[in-house]
């Protein structure tokens, strides 16, 4: 310590004085000496080695010295901690004070100091405290729980049991740092909660602001595991949710089709004049049933038996204003009345300023509330956001969530989320991600304006947001699609790599959706190779000049299907009477079998035998070659299950999940019932079509063919038009030119986009050998020698296939599948995943991750545990509480319906004397009054309480508050 | 080159960090061979650990506490002022959370101290940072300006608060009006006894603090000579335009301050006129909720001194535009444009009561540019409106900045890339006008050596695409604030404003004001 300071004289002198000064006997000088070592210490200077000196003064009278050591000896106890051993008697002479401000403090500073020795004598102080008078010292105690319980955890159990008589305060004061240990202390003791669960939700209202917080929570906890969920919606984001957020269009969790509220909400989402009608009628109906709700608790109060008989009533009748209403009332008459109360009692406040209370209530709703009631909780979470900016990020993140699991609600707020340019790019992110989960077709040309603007901004991370949201939007609406391309088209040319790559990205994922439409976007952007820099457009771009095969072969399916049924049937007859293989027996391999070209005929032949031997082969090759797996399982599943993409996808599974021969045991079995019904169709429509149309489709098929061949060989497509054969032709030329140019740069590019060039040149030759022959063998020989091992792999794989210069192999034959399978468009995941699983409003939740010390949510119960458990207190407190109940109605009514009940049942509850004697004195209500305004301090309307409140307190809280009561009410 | 504020992604790395307690050196063997035992259960500790009070510009430390195990505070520190630092140099919004080791902290700035708190466990993020709000406001009540110097002067009566307000990490109470009764606020008279009586003026006071406060907003001592209620109304206006100056959104948020001197316990009723265009609002403690439900009347017993009573949102104003066939929810997206288009000229229509126009015109060239914007009132406020700023953030590779202005004050600040325009009061002949020379970066020479790294790929890009480019990426924001005193936009009105309970007159003032909120070309 001195080592420090030995160096500086000066620093010496002035501890010297100071020491000096704490010892000195003068009042004054004491304190300004330890003014002076709080100064120090504020400026995290250590001052530890004064303690001795300090700690003689706690003796001292002087209330004044003694905040000031306790401030000191809080701080430094810790490093001292034998010595700290030395103030316990002062403390313990302290506790002892008339003064419960005096008693407040010293069991707090005791309680604070971090000294494990001292354990048991704070314990004892709790506990003598915990049932102090006064409610100062009380929540002192409260407060002192936890600070022991990190202590020394071993003392839980005694701990638990001061928590326990703590729970009965009717102070909301002392109740909030009550229920605070208890969060800490023992949280899983749901046991303790089950008596007072509802004299807390009656006093949520007169909680300061963080009790509500934390009783908040602690209430959604309760009622997750203690009520059934209260309608069919999703209220957590599952894997079906974050696939849809990542964007998949409509799973079924997410339509609104549900019994019952399910109408009433779509109802009112969809006309928003029946919505303000609906918010406001439910907004004075819950006042009216609010106010008939603490008449009917009152009475429930006094008679237990009553509440029993009409369980449900109060709602129903009020709200038939409106139909959406109705069924909301309907949809909650299922739940529990326990479950009612706390939401009625914590909707209030919403209307909190404070950010942390509306989002805790946001989130009790969320969870617990039906659906039908949600708006009005959004509407406050939407307010709070605006209100304070600093509570904007978390509020935001958890508007997230809520809106991933039901992108409905938010819909009317959307311009709430447009973004400000002094947002920081977290907070634009998540607005971005919540206005691409709102959009939706109404609102979509003002939030696509909206986008549009954020483009032009100067901040290149954003604007690569801005076109993955785009992205997004135009693939939940693909009638948007072409106007984003379009957009996007332009940004290619944006000059910061980011942006420009997220352009392209997007682009290619859009045209992917629908290839066809963005045709000449696609030529235009692969004119466009040569100035792409970012890697991820390069691939990008070589990937749909290779698509080309890929974007006619669907517009080919088409085409036959909608035209040339005939044709079709022509095409297949041959292959059918050959190995009556339907499931390969696409238009196109029976047509290119009629034609008999050279080396592909032979190519087809093997295609015609029975497709499980395919699968092995393959999958031996899938063995030998691991690189080329996906591409061979694709081939396997494409040759067996073309018309069917479900059971192309099972198969593609089966194989990927099980190696060897399991797997074309599985694969087999699939291929089994689907040759049926391809059969089926082939024979009908053998049946059905007539010679003379044969004959002449035929004609007018090699005719064509004649032509197509110049261009293709390998013609796949039955395509009348004469201009796509052109637009195609011009396609290839353009794409073969752009990959031979590519080549140029070959080895400076990044994996990826090698990988895709490689492709796609594959996919050139496919189409013409001829000429992308030499192409495709330089590309191969320069792969070979590559850094990389998957594309070195890869070009074998391809060399392989292709027999460039060699012997053809089993692979060969579905080289043309195996590039030219369809592929699934890609989702668009949100650029982070802005998400997460855990509870709403919690730190978890903000950093995404578990932070130390959380627990999940537990889940609804599938049946309610009875609700006898919360019955407890009030059916022994029946008999008192009936006597009382009557008078106490019109009185403590400041913020909370019915302060009273509590109150008296609370008195009550401990042991039969209570009841006793609050018998004999037969006016507990106004006792009610008293203690309940009282404590909320309600001057005006309960004025009438206090005329009596002094001779009725006494059995109000008649193990502690009594006199302070009094005194404070007849102020 | 650019700084991302927030690390969510180092959240996670840090996270998995194992328990290493950060404890003084000084930890006696018996206390540490108890933390190991402790460190299996402590995973339950919840609330603040740590509260630092930093002054931001010199980035030192003026106040510290621990509630739990002292935390180390340089590395906390460094965090967050490189957060600041961050948030300051792009003109944004500060973020509130980072991490450090195990360590979640949050951090708000308010003028020159920033307030952080730390915690290591499970706690509603929001709890923590309203605490600090609220810490900050409770300062300012008892300080009325918080600075490091004011601070350090007042560290006993500092470290008193934060005892009062913060008990086991969990906030305790936190209106000012309540603290004031236990902690007595540092003013001339305490001052004054200290120096008469020799002894220390009441530094706390040693009474039992329930007999005084009975709610815990406001104790039941409070004497004033003059009794006096004043009530501000002020209003905000959000809005966005877009670069012709049309209205893209706005929104109006109101706000009721109160400043009130009262003696005794009333209980204030307050109506609105108008009161059918809150569509949300939210209200201080005091205010009785089901009241207002009912009958839309705020009724409260008033905190002592200024707070905010409630704040509002105002409804869409469809009401007011009753011509148009604006639609909620934007179904006719064109008419909402058209409306806004001719709300323009016309006033009687306008949906967003606007009181000025803003026309910006920015072009730039490859080296050379220049902004000129044109601002100007509308006549149909019969109030003038006042002290105009307009902030014109400028892209980031401009270089330099020549404002001159026709009117009112203009000056480049380079760090921020940002002109500032104040304009106090307009001219009544002319419109006033700021132009800006602005001589940029060029942007090929930025862009080359960009490409210089890419090697083969770059060739050079035609110019005339170079110049699409560059029309597409500048941007020019430009934040105005504006004040119109006298008048409240939305209409709604004081009607009534009743005192009862205590037997007094008390003198009323009702002021009326809005402002500029947000308002963003």
């Amino acid at each position: 310590m001195a080592g420090n300071y030995a160096d500086d004289a000066q620093i010496e002198e002035e501890r010297r004085e100071l020491d000096k000064a704490l010892r000195s006997t003068n009042a004054r000088e004491k304190l300004d000496g330890l003014k002076r070592l709080i100064g120090m210490m504020s400026s995290g200077k250590d001052v530890s080695s004064f303690f001795a000196a300090v700690v003689m003064n706690l003796a001292q009278d002087s209330f004044e010295l003694k905040v000031l050591v306790y401030i000191y000896l809080v701080r430094t106890a810790e490093q001292k901690a034998d010595e700290a051993l030395l103030s316990i008697n002062s403390f313990q002479k302290d506790l002892a004070h008339p003064n419960p401000r005096v008693r407040a403090l010293a069991l707090r500073v005791m309680s604070s100091i971090r000294v494990p020795m001292i354990v048991p004598v704070v314990i004892l102080a709790v506990r003598k405290c915990a049932v102090d008078v006064s409610p100062y010292v009380r929540k002192a105690a409260a407060a002192a729980i936890p600070k022991v319980f990190r202590l020394d955890a071993t003392r839980q159990n005694e701990l638990v049991e001061i928590i326990e008589t703590m729970l009965r305060d009717s102070t909301p004061f002392v109740l909030s740092s009550a229920v605070a240990a208890f969060q800490e202390v023992c949280p899983t003791r749901v046991d303790l909660i089950h008596r007072h669960f509802r004299k807390i939700c009656r006093m949520l209202v007169d909680m300061d602001e963080w009790g509500q917080i934390l009783m908040a929570n602690l209430l959604t906890r309760y009622a997750r595991a203690q009520f059934k969920q209260p309608d069919a919606y999703d209220r957590e984001l599952t894997a079906s949710s974050v696939a849809r957020g990542s964007g998949q269009v409509e799973s079924p969790t997410l339509a609104l089709a549900l019994p019952g509220d399910g109408g009433a909400f779509e109802k009112q989402s969809a006309n928003p004049v029946g919505t303000a009608g609906f918010y406001s009628d439910s907004e004075s109906s819950d006042g009216s049933s609010d106010a008939s709700d603490s008449d009917d608790d009152d009475d429930s109060d006094g008679d237990t038996k009553k509440k029993k008989t009409k369980p449900s009533k109060p709602k129903a009748p009020k709200q038939n204003a409106s139909l959406a209403a109705a069924a909301n009332a309907g949809g909650e008459s299922y739940l529990d009345d326990d479950h009612r109360l706390l939401l009625r009692s914590s909707r209030p406040l919403l209307q909190s300023q404070n950010a942390g209370v509306v989002m805790a209530v946001g989130a009790l709703h969320f969870y617990l509330a039906p659906v039908a009631d949600l708006p009005k909780t959004l509407r406050a979470l939407v307010f709070a956001m605006r209100c304070k900016p600093e509570s904007q990020h978390i509020v935001l993140k958890n508007i997230c969530t809520m809106v991933a699991v039901q992108p409905t609600l938010f819909e009317t707020h959307f311009n709430a989320f447009f973004v400000h340019p002094a947002d920081p790019l977290d907070v634009r992110g998540l607005k971005l991600e919540i206005l691409t989960h709102v959009c939706t077709a109404e609102n979509a040309p003002v939030l696509l304006r909206e986008l549009q603007a954020y483009l032009r901004s100067s901040n290149d991370q954003f604007v690569a947001l801005t076109i993955r949201a785009i992205g997004r939007c135009a693939a939940i609406m693909p009638q948007i699609a072409t106007v984003c391309v379009r957009s996007l088209l332009e940004l290619s040319l944006h000059p910061s790599e980011k942006v420009a790559g997220e352009a392209v990205v997007v682009i290619r994922a859009l045209v992917q959706r629908d290839p066809k439409e963005h045709l000449h976007v696609v030529m235009r952007l692969i004119r466009r190779m040569e100035q792409l820099r970012s890697p991820a457009a390069r691939a990008a771009v070589a990937w749909l000049a290779g698509g080309e095969l890929y974007v006619f072969g669907a517009d080919a399916e088409k085409d036959a299907e909608a035209e040339a049924v005939l044709e079709r049937v022509k095409a297949v007859a041959p292959v059918l009477g050959a190995a009556g293989d339907g499931a390969s027996a696409t238009n196109v391999d029976g047509r290119v079998d009629t034609e008999t070209d050279g080396p592909e005929s032979a190519a087809e032949t093997p295609a015609a035998a029975p497709s499980p031997e395919h699968t092995g082969k393959v999958l031996s090759t899938v063995r030998a070659v691991e690189q080329g797996a996906l591409h061979a399982i694709a081939v396997s599943a494409n040759g067996e299950a073309k018309e069917e993409p479900t059971t192309d996808a099972e198969a593609a599974d089966s194989l990927m999940g099980e190696p060897g021969a399991a797997a074309s045991e599985t694969a087999t079995p699939t291929e089994v019932p689907e040759l049926d019904p391809v059969q089926n169709q082939v024979t009908a429509m053998v049946i059905s079509s007539k010679d003379s149309s044969k004959k002449k489709d035929k004609k007018k098929y090699r005719k064509e063919k004649a032509q197509a061949a110049k261009v293709e060989r390998k013609a796949r497509v039955v395509s009348a038009a004469k201009s796509a054969r052109e637009t195609r032709t011009d396609f290839w030329e353009l794409a073969f030119a752009v990959i031979k140019r590519s080549l140029n740069g070959f080895p400076n590019e990044t994996d990826t986009t090698k990988l895709q060039i490689l492709n796609t040149a594959c996919k050139l030759y496919v189409k013409s050998p001829e000429r992308a022959g030499p192409v495709l063998s330089h590309l191969l020989a320069m792969c070979a020698c590559d850094g990389s091992v998957d594309i070195r792999d890869r070009a074998r794989v391809y060399k392989a296939m292709f027999a460039v210069g060699g012997n053809a192999t089993p692979l060969a034959t579905f080289g043309k599948q195996i590039l030219l399978c369809a592929k699934p468009a890609p989702a668009l995941p949100s650029p982070a995943a802005q998400t997460c699983l855990h509870a709403l409003g919690s730190l978890s939740h903000a950093v995404e991750h578990k932070a130390p010390g959380f627990v999940d949510l537990p889940a609804h119960p599938q049946v309610a545990p009875p609700s006898s458990v919360r019955d407890l207190h009030y059916a022994s407190a029946n008999d008192a509480a009936g006597k009382s109940g009557k008078a106490g109605k019109g009185g403590g009514d400041f913020y909370s319906d019915s302060d009273d009940s509590d109150s008296d049942s609370d008195g009550s509850l401990d042991s039969s004397e209570y009841t006793d004697s609050e018998n004999e004195s037969g006016s507990g209500s106004s006792d009610d009054s008293g203690s309940g305004s009282g404590s909320d301090g309600d001057s005006g309307d309960s004025a009438g309480s206090g005329s009596d409140d002094s001779g009725s307190s006494s059995d109000d809280d008649a193990d502690d508050v009594s006199d302070d009561d009094a005194s404070s009410d007849s102020e | 080159d650019r700084v991302v504020p927030c690390s969510w992604a180092c959240v996670t790395a840090f996270a998995l960090k194992s328990y290493a307690p950060q404890d003084t050196p000084h930890a006696s063997p018996v206390t540490s061979t108890k933390r190991q035992f402790q460190s299996r259960f402590d995973s339950r500790t919840m609330g603040i650990g740590s509260l630092f009070i930093v002054n931001n510009e010199t980035e030192s430390l003026c106040a510290l506490k621990h509630w739990g195990a002292t935390v180390g505070h340089v590395s906390v520190l460094e965090k967050v002022f490189a957060s600041h630092r961050a948030s300051v140099k792009h003109n944004l919004y500060a973020d509130v959370l980072t991490t450090e080791g195990k360590q979640y902290c949050f951090h708000i700035t308010r003028g020159e101290i920033t307030y952080i708190a730390t915690c290591e466990t499970e706690t509603e993020p929001l709890m923590v940072i309203e605490f600090l709000t609220q810490l900050h406001v409770v300062l300012k009540a008892y300080f009325t300006d918080v600075t490091e110097s004011v601070l350090q002067e007042h560290h006993v009566t500092l470290y008193q608060l934060l005892d009062e307000m913060l008990d086991s990490g969990i906030p305790v109470n936190t209106h000012p009006g309540g603290l004031k009764v236990l902690v007595p606020p540092p003013n001339l008279l305490n001052r004054a006894q200290s120096v008469v009586f020799g002894h220390q003026g009441v530094l706390v006071s040693d009474q039992d603090p329930l007999k005084l406060l009975p709610l815990p907003w406001r104790s039941n001592n409070i004497k004033y000579a003059s009794n006096e209620i004043y009530l501000d109304i002020i209003e905000s206006i959000d809005a966005t335009l877009d670069s012709e100056g049309r209205v893209l959104h706005s929104a109006i948020h109101g706000a009721i301050e109160v400043n009130s001197r009262l003696s005794g316990m009333p209980d204030v009723s307050l109506s609105l006129s108008n009161s059918h265009l809150i569509e949300e609002y939210s209200f201080h403690p005091s205010v009785r909720l089901s009241r207002f439900a009912t009958d839309r009347v705020v009724s409260f017993v008033p905190a002592d001194g200024t707070f905010t009573l409630m704040s509002y949102k105002v409804k869409a104003p469809q009401v007011k535009a009753e011509t148009n066939s604006w639609q909620p929810k934007y179904i006719k997206q064109n008419a909402w444009q058209q409306g806004a288009v001719g709300g323009f000229n016309s006033p009687t229509t306008t949906q967003v009561p606007l009181p000025l126009y803003i026309r910006p015109q920015a072009t730039f060239g490859s080296t050379q540019g220049r902004v000129s914007i044109v601002c100007g009132t509308k006549p149909a406020f019969e109030k003038p409106v006042e002290s105009v700023t307009l902030e014109v953030r400028l892209p980031d590779r401009v270089t330099f900045a020549d404002p001159s202005a026709t009117h009112g004050l203009a000056s480049y600040d380079d760090v921020g890339h940002s002109v500032r325009w104040m304009i106090d009061k307009f001219p009544v002949d002319k419109t006033p006008c700021l132009t800006v020379q602005v001589t940029l970066e060029s942007y090929e020479a930025s862009d080359l050596a960009k490409q210089g790294g890419k090697g083969s790929s770059g060739k050079a890009v035609p110019g005339e695409k170079n110049g699409r480019r560059v029309r597409l990426q500048e941007l020019v924001d430009i934040h105005c604030n504006f004040s119109v005193s006298g008048v409240g936009v939305s209409g709604i009105k004081v009607e009534t404003l009743q005192v009862r309970n205590e037997k007094y007159k008390p003198s009323q003032g009702v002021r009326y004001h809005t402002r500029g909120g947000r308002v963003v070309v």
